[in-house]
């Protein structure tokens, strides 16, 4: 058994490769956890997210590219050695024991006495809030209690990482959100390092210190869930994250002030936001859905027929069509008094906060 | 099954556990009372009504003389023994088959089935072909080391009994235990790994706990199987070795004690139901609603080395075991191996198609002269016929079965009691003398009330009541492991009970019902203990056809007999990969 503060440097993934026949599940894929983080690993289904929990834990082994724990190679370290733990996205609890010997399972395997085995069992019960559940049969639990079961059987080894797969999947909506809360905080309080994969930006934006995002077996960006929404590096990574308001536009220079020419018309831009492009540059341009005002006054306006409109408690969602058929999404105050469906709605903004462009090849 | 008349059915179906299963067992506990129990009891009667010193004295007699107790001893740890070799080649092939895809799969696993359909008396024959004095190996090595002697002393052995039982039954295992592996979710294992088990002890805890349903289901097929064994015992035992089924055989047809016969015969169906209780005692405990997973789930390519070379030597042992012997029969029968009666000069060899062509020639002008194409259409029509009686009766016995295990868990246990009676009770008609219930059949169903000597029905009747329980044995587990969640869904969404069976049961169970009928189909067209006591001569199986060449003296009746086997065993294969084909584009995986 490992002491329970082990002084771990981190986990490194460098360069991970893993083809299944014609298909590249993994290309490439570098990153590390540092200790006590919960690293979120976020992508859409089929991204290579489950191939890599897969190779971490020694479930598969990488064609090409080496996992470290504290700087040693884990090649040769089989799954039951590595002293990871792993929840799955369908909880995998051994159907033919009750929920006390789920949890024990891996102490068991540690060869714990029979007395600490039961007091760190109830322990981590209790700390999932499931206090009393030990003689339960796992056919008799709700959704949320075989959740919650998993990740505390998962738990209770005190695995130097815990790696959670899609672990609030198949959880209701309200589950889900408590869940939300109560997991970071869980996992704070226990300096747990975990790696947690979900498709769901929300999830992985409450719940880690950073985020990993995997596009099509590669990595496509690393950073914290601020630094990640604020600044998606790719076309790819803001339509994943629900930002949709992106369309075609070019670098101009008007004296020495950057400005974008769109369909839709012409906005001054930071320079510092164009990076390494030059005028005369094709790119795309994100127009963010939080960056608008519904008064009618100010320099820069948008205007378009409203299509949809929907009321989300704290916020107005509307839709809006603008010239050249474009559909433009905004997150509006919910104080605002809408027009109705059809009418006409102009919409003005900060061009130097709402805009971010991309390099068309992004 | 028409719409109207389920949904009149409804209110009484929900009625209740014990009404329930009156209503499911209704069929096949007739069929039991009127093609076993009657039968059975009718020639049990006529033996003990030949009994002078009263109906214990055979008992008695069996008790006192050690021989006696020598057979029933035998009986017992040879099938013991068998049963152990058999799940130790078995169980490492149903990993395979469960665990992997890999080419040529299907093949294999049709390959594997081949054995079980064979009559006892070509299984024998196949193995002899190759171990015997005058088999391939023993002329080999004689060539080898420039012996006259044969050098392999295989026939007479214990060691033969046991390798043809293990070659007889290792495709019980294959399919009962390999089908449940296949849809075990391979989650739970590595799960176990990651919290610190390593493979060994992923087996111990995870996989085999799982498995134990499955793995008794088939080790009790394969123990009742050895411990029935007639014909293997009696041609590859010799004078040393005899079951109490050999045993009754003697005792019948050479020395006429019948009364011997009939206690033995008792007893066997004794030790069949203590067996089968005990079996049912163990798995109560031991089934689980699953999670089952289809294939393409849990199935992989073998993608390392190491699972490769572990395919290669796991299916490389089941062919040698298992496809060996049978492709020396299949060598034998187009080989001239016949020296004259004591010569040791050189035999005289060459291959030859002389017993093929001899097979449609009526050399004797036998007024029962039938050709062999003709027999193997009467097997088949019988196989087809057997498939669909036990299916019928099968399917609501299992259903039964695995409805009360389901609602005893939520404290209903009213029914469980007649379940378990019931459960035991057809497992009864495999524990039973093939020589005792022949003999039934023709005393008992030969006049009124129930004449049946002119139905051809009489014969897949037989055969149905010997594939019964392996048809509800094969779907019983199937039928239990679907989470009754499933069912309520279905009901919940709009679907009426004959709907949820069409739609939940039926695509769920759909793969077993293929085992269960691949079982009903095989059995019927290998049986020979029953068949050869009541086929008609003009409408012989092909074990009959078989058995008619092999009981005539004759290099070239021998050889007829072996090509027919090998007929016999191309139909065999070529009905088995139909059924594998069949289970892939058809019902699918699930």
């Amino acid at each position: 058994m490992l002491p329970k503060y082990l002084p771990v440097l981190c986990l490194q993934i460098v360069n991970i490769h893993k083809a299944f026949g014609p298909i590249h599940a993994l290309n490439g894929v570098s990153f590390d956890v540092h200790p006590g983080e919960v690293m979120a690993v976020l992508g859409p289904s089929g991204c290579g997210k489950s191939t890599l929990l897969a190779i971490i834990a020694g479930l598969e082994n990488p064609d090409q590219g080496n996992v470290l724990w504290d700087k040693t190679d884990l090649k040769d370290i089989p799954p039951h050695q590595r002293g990871f733990g792993l929840m799955f996205q369908d909880y995998a609890l051994f159907p033919h024991m009750n929920v006390f010997d789920n949890l024990a399972f891996g102490l068991k395997m540690a060869h714990w006495d029979a007395d600490r085995l039961k007091k760190r069992v109830e322990e981590v019960l209790d700390l999932v809030g499931l206090p009393g559940f030990s003689q339960r049969d796992i056919s008799t639990l709700s959704g949320g209690e075989q959740q919650r079961v998993a990740l505390a059987r998962s738990l209770v080894p005190q695995p130097r990482l815990l790696m959670l797969d899609e672990p609030l999947g198949a959880l209701d909506r309200t589950l889900r959100e408590r869940l939300l809360l109560e997991l970071p905080t869980l996992l704070r309080q226990m300096n747990q390092t975990a790696i947690y994969v979900t498709h769901d930006q929300e999830e992985a934006f409450a719940l880690a210190d950073r985020v990993v995002v995997l596009n099509a077996g590669q990595v496509a960006q690393i950073g914290t869930p601020q630094d990640i929404y604020r600044q998606p590096a790719s076309v790819f990574i803001a339509r994943f994250l629900g930002l949709v308001n992106l369309f075609p536009g070019e670098i101009r220079m008007h004296g020495s002030n950057p400005f974008i020419e769109t369909l839709l018309g012409a906005w001054p831009i930071d320079a510092p936001k164009l990076g390494k492009m030059n005028s005369g540059d094709k790119v795309t341009v994100l127009l963010r859905p939080d960056a608008v005002d519904l008064s009618p006054d100010g320099p820069y306006r948008i205007q378009g027929r409203l299509v949809e409109c929907s009321f989300r408690g704290n916020l107005l969602r509307v839709v809006i069509e603008a010239e050249h058929q474009i559909q433009l999404n905004f997150d509006l105050p919910a104080r605002f008094q809408l027009p109705k469906v059809g009418e006409q709605l102009l919409l003005n903004f900060d061009p130097r906060k709402a805009f971010q462009v991309f390099n068309i090849t992004t | 099954m028409d719409r109207d008349s389920v949904t009149l059915n409804l209110p009484r179906l929900r009625a209740g556990p014990p009404r329930t299963n009156l209503l499911l067992w209704g069929a096949p506990l007739v069929f039991l009372l009127v093609f076993y129990l009657y039968p059975l009891g009718s020639i049990l009667n006529l033996s003990f009504a030949r009994s002078e010193a009263g109906f214990l004295a055979p008992f008695i007699e069996i008790i006192r003389s050690p021989a006696e107790r020598n057979v029933v001893w035998f009986t017992i740890w040879q099938a013991a023994l068998s049963t152990l070799l058999t799940l130790g080649v078995g169980l490492p092939g149903a990993y395979l088959m469960a665990r992997y895809q890999f080419p040529g799969k299907s093949l294999l696993r049709a390959l594997t089935g081949v054995p079980f359909v064979l009559p006892t008396l070509v299984a024998a024959t196949a193995f002899d072909s190759l171990l015997g004095p005058r088999g391939w190996i023993n002329l080999g090595l004689m060539f080898l080391f420039n012996k006259d002697a044969p050098i392999i002393n295989f026939n007479y052995t214990l060691t033969a009994i046991l390798v043809v039982h293990v070659f007889y039954n290792t495709t019980i295992v294959l399919r009962i235990v390999g089908d449940f592996w296949s849809r075990l979710n391979p989650r739970l294992g590595e799960a176990a790994r990651l919290l610190g088990a390593d493979s060994w002890q992923v087996m111990r805890h995870i996989t085999l706990p799982l498995l134990a349903p499955a793995i008794t289901a088939a080790a009790l097929l394969v123990f009742i199987f050895d411990f029935t064994s007639f014909g293997v015992i009696l041609i590859l035992g010799g004078p040393h070795f005899a079951t109490m089924e050999v045993e009754i055989f003697y005792q019948t047809t050479g020395l006429f004690n019948l009364p011997l016969a009939a206690a033995l015969s008792i007893l066997q169906l004794i030790f069949t139901l203590t067996f089968t209780l005990l079996y049912i005692r163990l798995s109560s405990g031991l089934s689980r609603p699953l999670t089952l997973r289809s294939q393409d789930y849990t199935q992989r390519p073998l993608r390392t080395w190491r699972s490769r070379l572990l395919a290669i030597s796991i299916a490389g042992f089941l062919l040698v075991l298992l496809v060996l012997p049978l492709s020396s029969l299949a060598l034998r029968s187009v080989t001239r191996l016949e020296g004259d009666r004591g010569q040791t000069g050189p035999v005289q060899r060459g291959l030859t198609l002389e017993f093929y062509r001899q097979l449609a020639v009526n050399r004797r002008q036998s007024l029962f002269f039938v050709p062999p194409t003709t027999a193997i259409a009467i097997s088949l029509v019988y196989a087809a016929t057997t498939v669909v009686f036990a299916l019928a009766l099968g399917i609501p016995a299992a259903w039964a079965l695995s409805r009360n295990q389901q609602s005893s868990q939520n404290g209903r246990g009213t029914g469980m009691a007649i379940n378990q009676l019931l459960d035991s009770l057809l497992m009864l008609p495999i524990g039973t003398s093939a020589v005792t219930l022949g003999l039934g059949f023709v005393i008992a169903l030969s006049h009124p009330p129930l004449d049946l000597r002119a139905s051809l029905l009489l014969i897949p009747l037989a055969h149905t009541l010997v594939a019964f329980p392996f048809v509800v044995r094969s779907l019983t587990p199937a039928m239990r492991s679907i989470q009754p969640r499933l069912r309520q869904a279905a009901t919940v969404l709009g679907a009426s009970p004959s709907q949820v069976i069409r739609y939940v049961d039926f695509p769920l169970v759909g793969r077993a019902l293929l085992v269960a009928a691949t079982f009903a189909f095989t059995i019927s067209l290998g049986e020979f203990g029953a068949t050869s006591l009541l086929a008609r001569p003009e409408f012989p199986t092909v074990p009959v056809a078989i058995y008619r060449f092999i009981s005539r003296p004759g290099g070239i009746n021998y050889g007829q007999a072996l090509a027919l086997s090998t007929i016999l065993m191309g139909v065999c294969l070529v009905g088995m990969l139909a059924i594998e084909r069949f289970r892939i584009t058809g019902a699918g995986e699930f």
